[in-house]
């Protein structure tokens, strides 16, 4: 048995639009409980209050962006454990580099299958907090 | 070897040419000889010259039909290139030097005449005679056009060269205006007409000098088309580089562009598809499973595009590793016999029991393998066949489809970018990118394999690639890593 029944999962994207569809996608699933913020800011406050295990964020968001709000979630005591997803549209040559020096876990290219967000989430309970 | 000169003298006084004869005789020694022929009036000396050939003329001007200089004008108007000596008496040392400025070699005073002075003066016009036909050799043969203008702006000579480029005749050129603006120092580019179809370019330069004693230009025409031409693929190729490399900025733009609301599309249609928004009726199923497949179409069009543009970039990290092809063959074959349940084309796989190691990146080969098994099937009747055999460097792989072949002036552009050839018989919703075949040359390229279609022998098309062997590659220090992979 898990500790916890469901699993915490933060979505932080500005194209609410998508948001939309895969909190309703994952609230269904059962297995998460789902809370939603439409930029980097809103995010780190949400993720404050949430205390998420899994943040999806998006990478380019007005104001504070994707990498930002990662390191805000790292650097914070109360959020240092949440795993992030990264969600991008744009693949850049250096993305993966930079990926794994902002800690972040996996790189989501937009569009994804389900199936790849799942894995990604499901995988996210694998790593262990504090690393 | 003996060199033999042949002299006509024109003289009329018979006790000169008595005392010439004797000089000349004097004058022969072991390598040169002399024979002399003589005439006593100008015109006796011009019919000569037009029967005979003489190596020089040793000429009086002052003649019973000809006196003066005009003896020697029309000597030489009869034979323009024959160097002529004019021997002149005491107080004639200003007509002599008249003579040498009418064309004349030299000039000897008949009082001060000896064999040795004789043998010298021939010898000397000789030599003075062969040099000048150099410089008019080497001017006339000279492939840049020269041409001399004077203050008037009259042409006043020009060589061969000259003559081709501006398409003129001596006559028709020499004498006339000179119809070009003369800057001089600076070249200048004209366009000479008359050389079939093109123009001509040619460059022009404008030099001062001094031409018979009065200043004039000396200009010299470079034709210069095939460097024009030259210059002209340059720039289009420079241009077309560049106009490539902002086609590929934008479509790369785009397809990124495109990424963001495609995917706010698919998660919407995929929470339909799933009935996580309500249950569906049986039509609108159908509906939302059409824009599922026009989604995932789209879709593998920005993949694949992806993919093009990072091998074309040379990103993509390649890792080649000794491996064994029949397993990688097989593998590719089980996962589209899977994917291919139910249809009705058929995979026939006809693999020897053995195959040597090849060094290759397994997931690149398996896409190429794929996409043209993909390909394939898209054009085939109702069969597919793949085969592989062993080759003294490499493994060669084959993919056969019997459908209606590739039409052969098109076999060439078959793996650029974007091309799909109309013999698709499309069906089933699936249509390819007309990427794949790009992307698997690119694929080849970088695991030094090779990749072409031919038809085959009976109908059909025939892929063919080939993967070096393990034995015959070098091993990489290193494996580089993977760079990041899309989902």
């Amino acid at each position: 048995m898990p500790k916890r029944a469901r699993k915490k999962v933060l979505i932080v994207d500005d194209e609410q639009d998508l948001v939309r569809p895969l909190a309703l996608r994952l609230a269904a699933d059962g297995r998460y409980e789902v809370a939603v913020a439409f930029d980097g800011e809103a995010g780190m406050a949400r993720a404050l209050q949430f205390r998420p295990d899994v943040a999806l964020i998006d990478l380019s968001m007005p104001r504070v962006d994707g990498w930002q709000l990662c390191r805000r979630l790292r650097e914070d005591p109360r959020t240092r454990e949440t795993v992030t997803i990264i969600m991008t549209a744009w693949l850049s040559p250096d993305l993966g580099k930079k990926a794994v020096s902002e800690g972040v876990s996996r790189l989501l290219l937009k569009p994804f299958e389900e199936a790849d967000l799942l894995a990604a989430l499901e995988a996210a309970d694998r790593l262990v907090p504090g690393l | 070897m003996e060199q033999r000169v042949r002299v006509l003298l024109i003289e009329d006084d018979p006790d000169y040419t008595m005392l010439m004869s004797v000089y000349v005789n004097e004058a022969c020694g072991e390598s040169v000889k002399y024979v002399l022929e003589s005439v006593v009036s100008l015109q006796g000396g011009l019919d000569l010259l037009s029967r005979q050939e003489y190596d020089i003329v040793l000429l009086d001007l002052m003649l019973p039909d000809s006196r003066g200089l005009d003896t020697l004008v029309k000597v030489r108007a009869k034979a323009p290139s024959l160097p002529v000596v004019v021997l002149t008496n005491l107080d004639q040392e200003d007509m002599g030097l008249e003579a040498i400025a009418h064309g004349a070699q030299d000039f000897l005073p008949k009082s001060k005449l000896d064999a040795g002075r004789l043998r010298h003066a021939i010898g000397f016009a000789l030599a003075r005679d062969r040099l000048f036909h150099q410089m008019e050799r080497l001017v006339e043969g000279s492939p840049d056009g020269m041409v001399i203008v004077d203050r008037s702006r009259m042409v006043r000579y020009a060589n061969a060269a000259a003559l081709r480029l501006f398409r003129r005749r001596w006559e028709e050129f020499v004498g006339r205006l000179f119809d070009f603006e003369l800057t001089p120092g600076r070249p200048v580019e004209v366009k000479l007409a008359g050389h079939g179809d093109e123009e001509l370019s040619a460059e022009m330069r404008a030099g001062e000098l001094e031409w018979k004693g009065y200043p004039a230009w000396v200009v010299t025409i470079r034709d210069v088309s095939d460097l024009k031409k030259l210059e002209k693929v340059r720039a289009e190729v420079k241009e077309r580089r560049h106009t490539d490399k902002l086609k590929d900025q934008l479509l790369s733009t785009v397809s990124h562009e495109l990424r963001t609301p495609l995917s706010v599309v698919k998660a919407v249609v995929g929470t339909l598809r799933d009935h996580l928004a309500g249950p569906l009726t049986d039509e609108q199923t159908e509906m939302i499973a059409t824009a599922d497949r026009h989604i995932s179409r789209l879709t593998r069009l920005l993949n694949n595009f992806l993919d093009l543009t990072r091998l074309e970039s040379r990103r993509s990290r390649v890792r080649r590793q000794p491996l064994d092809p029949l397993a990688l063959i097989e593998e590719v074959c089980q996962g589209v016999r899977l994917a291919n349940r139910g249809r009705a084309i058929a995979l026939q796989v006809e693999l020897p029991i053995k195959l040597p190691s090849v060094r290759v990146d397994a997931d690149m080969i398996a896409q190429v393998l794929g996409n043209l098994l993909d390909n394939s099937r898209r054009y085939a009747r109702g069969r597919v066949v793949v085969r592989a055999e062993a080759g003294e460097d490499e493994v060669m792989v084959s993919v056969t489809d019997d459908g209606p072949g590739i039409p052969a002036e098109r076999i060439g552009e078959l793996f650029d970018k974007f091309v799909q050839l109309d013999r698709a018989r499309g069906g089933e919703g699936y249509k390819g990118t007309g990427l794949g075949l790009a992307i698997s040359r690119e694929i080849m390229t970088l695991n030094e394999g090779r990749i072409w279609a031919e038809n085959a022998p009976r109908a059909g098309a025939c892929f063919r690639f080939t993967l070096p062997l393990t034995s015959k590659t070098v091993a990489p220090k290193e494996d580089e890593p993977h760079a990041q992979t899309r989902s």
